[in-house]
């Protein structure tokens, strides 16, 4: 297969990646952006189409840099998955209508985003349980997936989400954040510059409060039942040190769960292409390294956004810029005001890492809570969906001493089915740090292969395209 | 039907597809993800032993939960795909 030459490909069509892009295209430097849905945007934006919240000017910028692309020299390949890279770099892609397409560029901007975290809870599998951010794109594309709701997990997205919901004209008949307030609060460091963001907070606390939605911190999700679909979620309140205590059981009946533990960032083709990681739980866990400039550990690849941090929208803008300026003066075209808003960019961004390590926190547990937490959860639970493996699989194996989440995946195939281990992996390194005593952070992070997406294998093996 | 379409700025042209045999009108710009929920479709497929039903997850392409057969293509990611006009959507978790 002959390889398409572009000087800068950009992976991820986000926020990151679109700034990035859009500061190269005005540059008249040829790029090419790949995102594997059929919208820009990312999942925060591409549903959005106008409806967008004066408190969020992160959002608008986007959608700004989206507009500006369209008029710009660029190459835009919408619903095609980046597979994989070898070294040049060379990337592999899969375009959604079949085939396979080969780009080698010189550089790489790898801004392939984040996606949400979840922890398994008995009855996690029902349809009916989805994710927040399934939830709210759904919002943002104007349908209203059912009456009644439970929002539920860990995190501050948590009253997003159940706030949204109200507004859209849904009830949602618990909110169930297994964080504790106190933990939800931001400091007072983080406050200085942030009014608007904090009048929208404390608009959508009273929007779900008054709408009559019981917020209850400290409570965790403890089963989703139904028969074939959800019909009822069941919380309980937690102590500090992460058992449910009996007797606070609730049951309240809905039709949708609305679930998640916060995020964490998508680093599989960064760690494909060989780039070094580093482990901040929270920050969003595995992350790719880089220096200020977002440079990565392999010469000519780039990470902008969630993939160096998980922190939200304005730090993936700021970043994409950042890294299309730091190309650009390592080609030689960047003025001195060019250079004078890197150092800029640079300083703001230790600012907006505060932010997302604020934003991460409450959903990421002290180890002694989450071993708890973990040591409670009944046998039959399902960890790998795909694979169906279950937890007593991965105590079987562990009480046979087999102490590694890579090991255990061999053992059990936890990890190893379609989804390539995206859902639970993360969740395979949680429980076996919770049940052997060590640091979520304490194995490697899991291994990966390339096709990142499914694909037909037979494409792999010769001259198909 | 559980889900209601609010009003909403950007809504396309209308389309008609069918789901499971059975002739629904969407939008343009609606992903198959979003119709299925307005249509109160949620088991999508069958899971491994005992076949248990699943449903979308991720709604971002992410945990293949999604799968549903679009046009006679099994596994097509539901939301990951835009619906259009004629399409054919098939669910396995009735
Ligand atoms: C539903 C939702 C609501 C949000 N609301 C807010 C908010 O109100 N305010 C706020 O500040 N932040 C919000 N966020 C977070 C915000 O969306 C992110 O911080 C921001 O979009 C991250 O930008 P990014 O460019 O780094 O990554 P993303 O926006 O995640 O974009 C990454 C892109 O890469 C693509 N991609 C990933 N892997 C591959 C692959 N292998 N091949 C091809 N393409 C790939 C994805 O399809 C995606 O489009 C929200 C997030 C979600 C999910
Ligand atoms: S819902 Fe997860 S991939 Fe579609």
């Amino acid at each position: 297969m002959a390889a398409e030459r572009f000087e800068i490909a950009i992976a991820g069509g986000g926020p990151a990646g679109i700034a990035c892009a859009a500061v190269l295209a005005q540059a008249g430097v040829p790029g090419l952006l790949i995102d594997e849905h059929p919208r820009l945007g990312g999942p925060g934006l591409r549903d959005a189409a106008g409806a967008f919240s004066p408190f969020a000017p992160a959002w608008a910028r986007t959608v700004r840099a989206i507009r500006s692309l369209k008029k710009e020299a660029l190459t835009v390949l919408p619903r095609t998955g980046l597979i994989g890279i070898e070294p040049g770099p060379r990337l592999l892609l899969a375009p959604e209508e079949g085939g396979l397409r080969e780009i080698a560029c010189r550089r790489l901007v790898i801004a392939t985003g984040a996606r949400e975290r979840f922890l398994p809870f008995p009855g996690w599998t029902l349809p009916g349980v989805i994710a927040t951010g399934a939830v709210q794109m759904l919002l943002k594309q104007g349908i209203l997936p059912a009456a009644d709701f439970v929002v539920g997990g860990a995190g501050p997205f948590l009253l997003a989400v159940a706030a949204d919901i109200v507004r859209r004209g849904g009830r949602v008949r618990a909110l169930a954040n297994e964080s504790r307030l106190a933990d939800l609060l931001p400091p007072p460091g983080l406050l200085a510059g942030q009014g608007v963001k904090i009048l929208d907070g404390l608009l959508r606390t009273l929007r779900v409060l008054v709408s009559g939605t019981r917020i209850a911190h400290g409570t965790r999700l403890l089963e989703a039942r139904g028969a074939g679909r959800l019909q009822a979620v069941v919380t309980a309140r937690v102590d500090k040190s992460g058992r449910h205590l009996p007797g606070t059981e609730r049951v309240v009946p809905a039709a949708l769960l609305a679930m998640g533990f916060g995020f964490t960032a998508n680093i599989e083709p960064a760690q494909l292409a060989g780039c070094p990681l580093f482990f901040e739980d929270t920050l969003g866990g595995w992350l790719v390294q880089t220096d200020e400039s977002l440079r990565t550990g392999v010469e000519g690849i780039y990470a902008a956004g969630e993939v160096t941090g998980v922190g939200g929208a304005e730090k993936s803008l700021l970043e994409g810029r950042l890294a299309g300026l730091a190309i650009l003066e390592e080609m030689g075209r960047l003025d001195a005001a060019g250079r004078g808003e890197i150092t800029r960019l640079q300083r703001k961004r230790k600012a907006l890492l505060s932010f997302g390590r604020w934003f991460n926190r409450p959903s990421r547990f002290a180890a002694a809570c989450r071993t708890n937490w973990f040591a409670s959860l009944p046998d039959e639970l399902t960890i790998c969906r795909c694979e169906e493996v279950r937890l007593r699989d991965i105590r079987r194996t562990l009480a046979a001493g087999c102490r590694t989440p890579a090991g255990i995946k061999k053992a059990t195939r936890c990890g190893m089915g379609v989804c390539q281990g995206n859902t639970c992996k993360g969740i395979l390194q949680e429980v076996v740090a919770a049940l052997t005593g060590g640091p979520p952070g304490g194995f490697p992070p899991p291994s990966v292969r390339a096709p990142l997406r499914p694909v037909d294998l037979g494409l792999l093996g010769g001259d198909t395209v | 039907m559980s889900g209601r379409r609010l009003p909403y700025p950007a809504r396309g042209a209308p389309v008609a597809i069918r789901l499971n045999g059975r002739p629904v009108t969407a939008f343009a710009g609606e992903t198959v993800f979003a119709v299925l929920c307005h249509e109160g479709v949620f088991a999508l497929r069958r899971g491994g032993p005992g076949r248990p039903p699943r449903g979308a997850l991720c709604g971002m392409g992410v945990c293949q939960e999604c799968r549903v057969t679009i046009d006679g293509t099994p596994d097509r990611r539901a939301c990951m795909t835009l619906v259009a006009e004629g399409m054919e959507i098939e669910t396995d978790g009735r």
